[in-house]
This record gives structure tokens, sequence and C-alpha cells, in this order.
């Protein structure tokens, strides 16, 4: 099959796939790899827009190691991405577990679940800055009426970052559910009906069949959440602006600042192209990982 | 292999397990339907406290600890949205950027889709792999050279050939829609799903004298229906959704998003949290109500054409 | 006229040689059928006459005319394809007028058209359905009757039987018989199931690895096949086959000493056989016949038996040698207990060190 849909064109129609893809590839070329490309070479300069610019080699990424506040937000990108991705992939692979069945209500089920993916980022911003607002805001109900003490969630250094992971948890776990979901339904019914004669309990069909089976897919996931996380930044524009106290800035967060608010494009740019090939380290890996488990 | 039944993907789970749950004892069942109900509050909350909030009257917003169930029915909040001075904008924006980026990469997608699944080309190989490796860009981070490609886009907004002197195209809908006006997840997904239709639709119709733009028209895009959904409700979702790049790209008000009026409404100097949560509630409805009518398509197609490709 | 002609057909992929200088003639109105073992090169000839695929080499002419450069919608051929390809999408009536639409025939001509052609194949009542609610005859007809519009010289049809079940096969084997004989035209069936290929054709072409092994009516590849892979391949079960070497070649007799049978003089001129050859017997096993009423006897050990009620089937392999024996009705055999079988002369056949027939009686 394969080696004849190779063959499918037997007559010259070069020109016609490139006019079909053209408009396509203008887009991409636009919006991903000139960027992409102007960014590592915009990293080699002190571009600012408001005086000439100068080419200055690596001084960009000398700096980056010197830079204090470059390495804590490096080190809130990593908590932040650690805090989301395994939370989220396991109450991912539980919801998928749970919703594998067929029962009653089951479509609902699934969808509310779903619901938090699809929300945008701003209303999910504005909703738990609600939530976590200290004098009136429902998480602090909550707490108070646990007997525990209301806390000042988004404007604690301590509390901050953490606020942020909840959320994002909460937004993302719909996503590893489907994902898990559809793994799921890749194992064939028959390995469950073979592990429960030979008298496996739940649990460990669970253990050592459904999670190993998933093993491709958890990997896959992973890498997603990775990659995503370390990108954060909408949130954190809007929910903290990046404090207090720089307790939640993050790596494309200060990026942002960096080229927008200090005009510094160049220094900005050696970020991004730093976690430019951070993140497609992981994508490669994650790429491969993929591959391996289709074949 | 019949034609029809790959066509039809049924969803495997259906014929599944029906009989499992006679097997589980009923205690069993009331603790898991128990723990599956609290989940699904704990997800729901953030969006019930949203609508409560939106009905509530101004006083009963600061009572500590808030109420759940609000007391009255403020309906006044939603009319204080819409009657916001700059909502009507914000929501045709809205709808200019989300629509007009969903038709491009129907339109764009699906034809660099097709070319890639069907036709033979020299450099193909190439093609398909900058795509594929483009799907590995992390967008986020190309905010800002994104920005200045836009800016600097020639005759556009006042620039001259070189794109220096004018703003090119901040400001305006071409650039909010320009970067998102195809992606290389639209273009993988349709090429994966064009290369899973039979070979055999298409040699058919070339023996029956189609051409190119024939076969892609009246065979291929109407068997491909189901993964234009996926990507229609996916692209239409992404940028009714999308608050950073127009933050971005855009500095007047006349251009403001309604995930920008949010924005600007919650971070506002005389921001009421009913009214707020009023315009999020609003402009959360679309989205969920689009994504109820699609989500077979969306759910299954999402997966897995995307996911396992 | 030849309808179709080939020429020194070659097509390579890469460095595979998928047809190796295939030259054929197909008459005008002959059911030709290609059948050979996967891989053999049948679909992909099919391909190349349909335009689906290039030559590398050779010629292709339909009706006179060379169109061996012309692109798959300019040659006057239809196809009926494996899976059917209708299109799912489309009514009935929309498939079976697809081919008019795209060579922008008026309405009214083409519903007259898919009106003859849906009353063809008897499904003028399911013109306005989708495929999807069509059994697989029916859809089946469907393809035919798409090809029938086009009015073509040449049919094409590429393994059509093959996602039926078996009496549904049965059923269309023989309608399509009908459908040949009513319309005259050309017919070219690729099918790797001879016994289609016997059922079906007026001339049968046997391709293995890429090259044809011969050309002939179905009794002439049964009675005598040009080697030993053709007298493998036609006829079910297949032919035994007992190696031997030759005694004595006396311009009218050969003399050979086989496995199993011994010493046998066999009634052919024995031309380019020698004295101490390694030949190969060839005997069929409903030429076999119980007892020993015919001119050379030998036995056999049943390790199965298999009764059909019309016939019954032994199965005497000997170290790994397929060795069977078909006999009519139902005889009182016993697995495991020898018996005596016996064969005609006439019926041996004898294949040379290189699977050449040297048996082949040319008169036929």
């Amino acid at each position: 099959m394969s080696s004849r849909s190779a063959t499918v064109g037997p007559f010259n129609r070069t020109w016609g796939a490139y006019a079909f893809l053209a408009p396509a590839l203008l887009i991409l070329f636009l919006s991903l790899l000139l960027p992409a490309i102007a960014t590592i070479g915009m990293s080699f300069t002190d571009i600012s827009f408001l005086r000439p610019t100068n080419w200055v080699g690596l001084d960009n990424y000398f700096r980056l190691m010197a830079d204090g506040r470059f390495q804590q937000a490096i080190g809130n990108t990593i908590y932040y991405t650690l805090g989301v991705t395994f939370p989220t992939m396991a109450l991912g692979l539980l919801a998928a577990v749970a919703l594998n069945r067929k029962f009653p209500f089951r479509i609902v089920f699934r969808t509310i679940f779903y619901l938090p993916v699809l929300t945008s980022l701003i209303a999910a911003a504005v909703v738990w800055v609600y939530l976590y607002e200290p004098y009136s805001g429902p998480v602090n109900g909550l707490f108070v009426s646990l007997g525990l003490g209301p806390q000042p969630w988004l404007s604690s250094p301590n509390l901050a970052m953490t606020a942020l992971i909840i959320m994002a948890v909460w937004r993302d776990f719909g996503t590893a559910m489907i994902i898990y979901l559809a793994g799921l339904q890749d194992i064939p019914e028959e390995i469950y009906e073979a592990a429960r004669l030979d008298g496996a309990s739940k649990f460990s069909i669970l253990w050592r069949i459904t999670v190993p089976m998933l093993a491709s897919v958890t990997f896959y996931l992973m890498i997603i959440l990775i990659v995503q996380s370390f990108q954060v930044f909408g949130a954190i524009y809007v929910m903290t602006g990046g404090g207090p106290l720089g307790s939640t800035e993050t790596i494309v967060f200060q990026m942002y600042q960096t080229a927008f608010g200090y005009t510094e494009f160049g220094y900005s740019a050696a970020m991004s192209t730093v976690l430019f090939f951070v993140i497609l380290l992981f994508s490669l890996v994650g790429t491969k990982i993929m591959r391996r488990g289709e074949a | 292999m019949s034609v029809v039944a790959s066509q039809s993907t049924p969803a495997r789970t259906d014929e599944r397990s029906f009989s499992l749950s006679r097997f589980i004892p009923l205690g069993e069942r009331i603790v898991g339907y128990g723990l599956l109900l609290f989940a699904a509050f704990a997800t729901m909350a953030p969006f019930l406290w949203m609508v409560s909030t939106s009905l509530k009257a101004d006083a009963e917003v600061f009572q500590f600890p808030p109420s759940f169930v609000p007391q009255g029915l403020e309906w006044q909040n939603y009319l204080d949205v819409i009657y916001l001075p700059d909502s009507g904008r914000q929501l045709v924006n809205s709808l200019v950027f989300a629509l007009g980026s969903t038709i491009s990469n129907l339109v764009f997608c699906s034809l660099a889709g097709y070319a890639l699944a069907r036709m033979q080309f020299r450099g193909k190989t190439i093609v398909f792999a900058l795509v594929v490796g483009l799907l590995m860009v992390p967008a986020q981070s190309q905010i800002v050279p994104v920005f200045l490609i836009v800016q600097k886009i020639p005759f556009a907004g006042g620039n001259d050939w070189l794109g220096n002197s004018g703003t090119g195209l901040l400001n305006t809908y071409w650039g909010m829609i320009l970067p998102t006006a195809a992606t290389p997840f639209g273009i993988f997904l349709m090429r994966q799903f064009f290369t899973r239709i039979p070979i055999e639709y298409e040699e058919s119709a070339r023996l029956d004298g189609a051409k190119s733009f024939t076969i892609f028209w009246r065979i291929l895009l109407p068997l491909a229906r189901p993964a234009m959904a996926v990507l229609g409700v996916l692209s239409f979702q992404s940028a009714w959704n999308e608050f950073i790049w127009p933050l971005i790209l855009t500095n007047s008000r006349d251009m403001a998003t309604l995930q920008i009026g949010l924005q600007l409404l919650q971070s506002g100097p005389d921001a009421r949290w009913n009214v707020v949560m009023a315009m999020a509630t609003l402009i959360t409805m679309p989205i969920i109500i689009v994504f109820l009518f699609a989500q077979r398509f969306v759910i299954d197609g999402a997966v897995t054409s995307g996911v396992k490709g | 006229m030849a309808e179709l002609e080939l020429s020194g057909v070659s097509k390579t992929y890469g460095a595979f040689n998928a047809l190796k200088d295939v030259s054929l003639e197909i008459g005008d109105g002959e059911f030709a059928v290609f059948v050979g073992p996967s891989g053999c090169g049948k679909s992909t000839l099919l391909r190349l006459i349909a335009g689906l695929d290039p030559v590398s080499e050779g010629q292709i002419a339909i009706g006179g005319k060379d169109v061996t450069s012309s692109q798959a919608g300019q040659r006057p051929i239809a196809m009926v394809f494996q899976n059917y390809a209708l299109y799912p999408h489309m009514s009935v009536y929309d498939n079976i007028a697809f081919p008019l639409q795209m060579e922008r025939r008026s309405k009214d001509e083409i519903r007259a058209e898919v009106a003859r052609a849906a009353q063809i194949v008897q499904l003028s009542t399911r013109l306005q359905d989708k495929p999807s609610k069509l059994s697989g005859g029916q859809r089946q007809r469907v393809a035919i009757a798409r090809a029938i519009v086009r009015k073509p010289g040449i049919f094409l049809m590429d393994e059509p039987l093959s996602n039926l079940d078996a009496a549904l096969r049965m059923e269309m084997r023989s309608e399509l018989t009908q459908l040949h004989r009513r319309l005259g035209s050309t017919m070219v069936y690729v099918t790797h199931d001879q016994l289609e290929a016997m059922t079906m054709a007026d001339r049968i072409v046997v391709l293995n690895g890429g090259r044809v092994e011969q050309v002939g009516p179905p009794m002439e590849l049964y009675h005598n096949p040009a080697n030993l892979f053709v007298a493998g391949f036609i006829g079910s079960p297949p032919m035994n086959f007992l190696a031997g070497t030759v005694r004595s070649v006396d311009g009218a007799t050969v003399s050979v000493d086989a496995l199993r049978i011994g010493v046998v003089t066999l009634p052919f001129s024995g031309e380019h056989l020698y004295a101490g050859d390694s030949v190969t017997l060839g005997v069929r096993p409903e030429a076999l016949e119980l007892g020993a009423g015919r001119q050379v006897q030998f036995s056999v050990v049943p390790e199965a038996v298999e009764r059909l009620g019309l016939h019954t089937i032994v199965h005497a392999g000997e170290e790994g040698r397929p060795f069977t024996a078909l006999f009519n009705g139902d005889p009182k055999l016993r697995a495991g207990e020898a018996i005596n079988v016996s064969v005609d002369r006439s019926s041996v056949q004898v294949f040379d060190a290189d699977g050449i027939s040297r048996s082949r009686r040319t008169e036929v």
C-alpha cells in the first residue's frame, strides 16, 4: 500500500503541488521559521530599536550566565514545570481509568473534566484571581470554614507559585485524561480478561498491566506538558505580574519584560534562544520515544 | 477491508465492559460514583463560583465567607457587560479574528496537507520534515520576533519596500490573523487524515478523467469532513481564547478582543467582581457550546489524528 | 485486431523489477485473466494498462493507438477496484454519474446513461442510497455500473470478488461472465485465485516473478502446462511432483526412474532429454485411480483422508514431499493402510531440470 501511494503521480505535478503548499508554507515561514532564525541572530546583538545596533558576539550569553534574576527565573520555571506535570498526569490517568468503562453519565463526567481545557486563559485566570481573593474569595472561605486561617495566596512569595500550579493542573488534567483514554482504548480487552482469569486484583491490574502498557503515552504526555509548562506566560502576566518579589517570574515572562519593558531585544533574544534549544531537546526526545512506541 | 468500514471509525469502547458493571459490587459502585461526583464537583467549582458571583449584587460580593448560592439574581451585571462602551467592538474583533483564523486554517492546511499526503513533487521529504520540525518550535517564545516581522511587512501600514518607516500590520486584523493562519499542527493533522483515505478513490477519479483540483474538491474534501471539523473547532477555540498575541500586537482600544477586554475590566480601577464574572461567563459560553455540539469530533478526532498520528 | 497490445513492457521500482519485458496481445471482446501468486506483478501490470503508473520501458497500445504516455483519464478504459472505491459521500446515482460529469455530458444524457447502466446491474431501485447502505454484492455492482457508463474499450478489474464471501463470489462469477457476454467488450481481470481464472477466462495469463509464464485458454493450461510453475499453480488440489532420472530416450518413448513409481516408460518423443538427466514427473491427483486399472501402478500410504461426498482426497506425503490423490465418490479407505493407485502413462507429465515441460503436445 505504501509503495503504491508513493507512485501516485506518474506525471509531473510538481508545480501543482507547490501551488497547494505555497500559502501555508509562506505563513509558517513568517510565523515560525523566520522568527526562530531572527531570534538566534538577534541574540548576538544589542538591538533595541532605540539606538544603533552593534554586534556583541556571545556577550548576551555571558551576561545570562551571571544574571541572578535569570537564574531565579530558571529555578521558578523548573519548579512550576515539575509542579504542574506530575499531578496533571496522575489526575489525568485516574480520570481516564475511571471513565474507561461504560456506565451511565460517563460522557457527562468526561465533558466536565474537559471543560477547564476549553476555558480561555484569561477567563480562567480572572476566575482564579477571584477564588484566591484574600478577603472575600471562596478559597479562603473554605479555609476559614475548615478552621484554617485565611491565606494571602497570590500576594505571598511562598504561596503564589503553588496557587498558579493548582490552577494549571486544573486546566490541564482534562488534556491528560483524553490522551490517556485514547491510550487505554488501544489496550485489547482480552489482556484484562486474561489478567482477571489469572486472579489479578484491580490494583495489580492497574499497576502491572495498565500503567506499563501506557508507558509510551505517558512519556509523550510528559514531554508535551513539560514543553508547555516551560513556556508559561499568560497566567503569570495576568495573575501575579511575576511577583511578589519575583517569586513567579518565569523565563518567558522575563523574556517579555526584557524586550517590551526594557527594550533590550538582543538580551531577550538570548533568553529565548536558550529556552528554544532546551524545548527543542525535549521535543526531539519525545518524538523519538513516540516513534519507538509506534514501531 | 471494506471501504465503508474503514471510513467510519466506531469507538471501540462501545462494545466493551457493559457486562463488567454487573460484576462490580453495589457498595464499590456507590463509592466509585461518590468519588467521581466529588471530582466532578471540584472541577466545576470555579465555573460554579463564576456564575454564582456573576449573579450577585454588589454588596453580596464582599460578604465573608462568600455565599455559594446568590441571594438574588442580579441580571443587571450581564447588561452592564453588554453596555460597556467597548464590548460591541471587542465582540466584532474577536469574531473577525477567530473566524478569519479558522477559515484560513481550513483552507491552507487542507491544501498543504493534501499535497503532502498525495502529490508527488520534488522536495516533498524536505517540506514534510520542515513541517514536523516546526511542530516543535515553541510558539510562546517567538512572540517578540513575530511582532517585529508583522511590523516590518513591506508596503503595509505605510511601510516602504524594506518594511521600514511605518507600522506594518500592527493594529490590523491581517496582522492578528497572519501568524495563526496556518499551523504545523493543522497541516500535519490534515496530512495524516488524507493519507488514511484509501488511494483507490483518487485513482478511480483519475481514471474517470478528473483533474487534481477536482479530485481534491469533489472527492477528498468531502471525505475529510471529520478532520475539517476537528481543525475548525480547534482553530476557532484557540483564536477565540488567544490573549497574548492580540495583546502585544494591538495598542489601540479599537482593536482589543474580548479576552483583552476582560483583562482590562478586571484590572481596571473600578472593577466589580460580579460584572467581571458576568463577562467571563459570557466569553466562555460560546466555546463550551461549540464543544458540546462538536464533542464527538473534537475528542475522538483530536486524539486519533493529532496524538496518535 | 488486438484490442490491447503490450510490447516489451517493464516496470522497475528503484532496484526492484516488478515486471520484466512483458509482451502480450489481447483480442477484441476477449475475457483475459491475469493470475499468479501475490507479488507476481499482475496488479502492477493492470495499473500500467490503466495509466495509474508509468511504464519504465515498452509500449502499450489500446485499439491500435499507442497510449503509453497518455494519462489515466485519457485512456479508453474503466476500472473496477478491489475495494470498489465507491465515493462514500455520494449517492449511488452520483457515483455512477461521476465519470460522465467529468466528461461534461449534458444532464439529460447523464440521467439516461445512469439509468441504463443501473438497469444492467439491477440497481435501478437503489440509486438514491449511499454506498454504505448497500450489501457487498450491490457495491460491487455499483462499481461495475460506474465502469459501464464510460463505454470503455477495455474493462479492467482488480480482484473484484476478493471482498465477497464464498457464496456471493460464486454468484458474481457467473454474473460477470454473463455481463461480459452481454456487453461484448474486452475485459482484463486480475486475480490470485486460479479457480476464478479457470471459470471465467477466455484466456489466462499466468504471471510469476514479473514474467509471463504461459498464456492460453484454461484447458490448455490445465492439460499442457508449459512449465512446473504453471503446472503447480493451475488445478486444485495441485499437481503432484515426483523427482526422477531419465533412463533412456528412444524417439517415441522416454523411460524415467522416479520416486514412488519406479521405472516408467512414457509415450513422449523426449526431445532435449538425455539419459541421466534429472527430471520431475507431474501427476494430477484427479488422474489417479484406485486399484490397478491403469498402466502405471504404485502404492501409497494415506496419512489423512478428507471425504467431501462427491470425491475423496487422500494425503500421502512422504519425507516432507506432499502427495495427494483425488478419487470419485466415497471409497473405503483408512489412514495408515496402504492402497494401490494407478494412472495412464499419457497423463504423466515430464519437466526437465529447468522446469520446462517436455511432454507438451503441440497439436492441441
